[in-house]
């Protein structure tokens, strides 16, 4: 159903955006999950703050993830020069060419830093996608289509951290995901909003 | 895909920063002047003086002054310790786009809590607004503006000067003697006035601003009766049209000596219930009665949308009852709902706007905000930051919208 992104034997290092680390931490296994895929992740100290104030609906992603750093599982990191350079270009300018600060400090810290982002934001893909047609995105849905999950934690466990991600923190899921998670889930797709209609229709 | 982590995460193929940071072009950048003129007036709004300011960014206050006159290039870092400071972000107050104006009323004689209050409306209006036409420009779509004639308040009777004002505008919008039935549109369709109902605290009925970017603004307490802010909105409306250049922009209960408030309370009277209208269907209404009954009165209030009280205060007015009906109204059991029930039937009357402010957003803004997602125009956290929304509630309202939209296809096209 997925293909092999992740090998479990050798550390994989992420640069994850502030929407990532809300869709890892409403999984409920925020933890379990990094540690199967044995990914460290690392974010700009920007997305840190974004996630002390995210919380009109009584989240506490803040908290959530000051446990992944204390377990060694995320990294926060202020700019390098590059960073803050390219953090700069990428905010300032017409609404359509830039991204609000989080989103932008992921992207620069991944140039700068030289690693892959983690990145589930539409506009950010396609910004990203023009100005560093080098730079690897991966989203939400792309860590947890690993298989080394399934094996690690029982498919019902990722079904549930799928689910839990889908229903609380309405994860976005890029099309080339469609299938697997209705399988995964299926009946369950049904109370699944962020999936476009059309999936939640199938019997 | 596979194998894409093989070795370390340097192995990553880039282009040297440089590269990129050259042959993106960053246009549209804002001249230093305004910068720092954005940078003023979000502290402001913010309530954060200079000295507060810099000394959050670590600079001298001279320095921050500089910076908001455009004189000191403003570095970076900087910028990113000023917004967390203001509770924005960069791009909120550098984004090209980005509306900022000052909506904030200049106060008079308010105590310190109402001040806090009035400030508070005021920077919610100020929000509501800004993303509004922010939304709008992005979009490309056009604010139709349609202001009524600006008339100076002269010496001499405000009361007399707002009556004449009042006929005026209503021959000007071709109403002639016809009861308003839904002022809030008349504002919104035949004017061009920016009109919210939002939740406000209990003394405030509502505030008016007026900028030349943005127009003008009334925001309405929601959680007063439609009779009652219908009152409101007419009030604002004779702050539109005698001093919509000035500052004074609250309108609290007991501010009511000013001649500017005086001015606005009896254009609203005039407005809503002109004086040859409400002679004519009173004497329709009683048909010779000897005295003023509930009854008259639930009838009268109904026909011309407003409340009980001001149709009784504007009878006495002019004098068609005695001064002090309503007053002995009130000390003799009042007139209630259930009896205005019992006279009108159990129609209820819609009230958009109360339906709309218990919604995060109201529904004009987030098909706006759907609108520009769907374009790319704006990512999920800038709307976040224009609405000020957390990711979770961003998704929902997206969602909502989308799920609505998933159905069209080109039987249901838009023929521009």
């Amino acid at each position: 159903m997925r293909q092999p992104l992740f090998f479990g034997n050798r550390q994989v290092r992420l640069v994850a955006d502030t929407s990532v680390i809300i869709n890892l931490n409403a999984t409920g296994r925020a933890s379990e999950i990094l540690r199967a895929l044995n990914i460290m992740l690392q974010a700009s100290v920007v997305v840190k703050d974004e996630l002390v104030v995210d919380r009109n609906n009584g989240r506490h992603d803040s908290g959530l993830a000051a446990d992944l750093v204390a377990g060694g599982l995320l990294e926060f990191h202020d700019f390098d020069l590059d960073g803050e350079g390219l953090f700069e270009s990428l905010v300032m300018g017409s609404a359509e060419a830039t991204l609000d600060d989080g989103e932008a400090a992921t992207l620069a810290h991944a140039i700068s830093s030289g690693l892959p982002a983690v990145i589930d934001e539409r506009k950010a893909n396609r910004i990203a996608a023009e100005r560093f047609p080098d730079l690897k995105l991966l989203s939400t849905a792309d860590l947890l289509s690993s298989e080394i999950l399934i094996a690690s934690l029982g498919a019902e466990a990722v079904a549930a951290a799928v689910f839990n991600a889908l229903r609380d923190a309405r994860m976005a899921v890029p099309e080339v995901h469609h299938l697997w998670i209705v399988d995964l889930l299926g009946e369950r797709v049904l109370d699944c909003r962020s999936l476009p209609a059309s999936l939640r229709a199938r019997p | 895909m596979e194998g894409i982590y093989e070795g370390s995460g340097t192995e990553f193929v880039r282009r040297s920063v440089a590269d990129v940071m050259a042959t993106s072009a960053i246009k549209d950048t804002l001249s230093p002047e305004d910068l720092g003129e954005r940078i003023r007036i979000s502290r402001e709004a913010a309530g954060r003086t200079q000295a507060e300011t810099a000394e959050a960014i670590g600079v001298a206050r001279t320095t921050l002054v500089a910076m908001e006159k455009g004189v000191r290039r403003i570095k970076i870092g900087e910028l990113q310790l000023i917004a967390r400071f203001l509770n924005t972000s960069v791009n909120a107050l550098v984004r090209k786009e980005a509306v900022h104006v000052e909506l904030m009323p200049k106060f008079r004689r308010l105590s310190e809590n109402e001040e806090k209050s009035v400030a508070d409306a005021a920077e919610m209006m100020a929000q509501l607004v800004k993303a509004d036409v922010e939304l709008e420009a992005l979009l490309g779509v056009e604010h139709v503006r349609n202001l009524p004639p600006e008339r100076r308040i002269l010496a001499g009777d405000v009361r007399q000067q707002a009556e004449q004002h009042a006929l005026e505008l209503r021959h000007w919008l071709g109403l002639g003697l016809a009861p308003i039935a839904d002022i809030m549109s008349l504002l919104e369709l035949q004017m061009g006035v920016r009109v919210y109902a939002r939740g406000l605290a209990g003394k405030i009925s509502g505030l008016f601003a007026f900028d030349e970017q943005v127009g003008a603004c009334i925001l309405l307490n929601a959680k007063h009766p439609l009779d009652r802010r219908t009152q409101t909105a007419a009030h604002e409306l004779g702050h539109l049209v005698a001093t919509r250049g000035d500052a004074e922009v609250y309108d609290i209960d007991e501010l009511e000596s000013s001649r500017e408030e005086k001015y606005a309370n009896a254009f609203a009277r005039g407005f809503l219930t002109p004086a040859q209208a409400v002679r004519q269907k009173f004497e329709e209404v009683t048909a010779g009665a000897a005295s003023l009954t509930r009854r008259h009165v639930i009838v009268l209030a109904h026909y011309f949308h407003v409340s009980r009280e001001a149709l009784v205060r504007r009878l006495e007015e002019l004098q068609l009852t005695k001064r002090g009906t309503w007053d002995w109204f009130v000390q003799n059991g009042n007139i209630t709902d259930e009896q205005a029930r019992q006279v009108l039937g159990d129609a209820v009357q819609s009230d958009r706007l109360k339906d709309d402010a218990v919604r995060t957003v109201s529904l004009k803004t987030s098909l706006l905000a759907f609108e520009a997602a769907q374009r790319g125009l704006l990512s999920e956290g800038q709307i976040g930051r224009l609405l000020h929304l957390d990711r979770i509630e961003v998704r929902d309202l997206l969602m909502d919208v989308g799920a609505e939209e998933s159905g069209a296809n080109a039987a249901t096209s838009i023929l521009r």
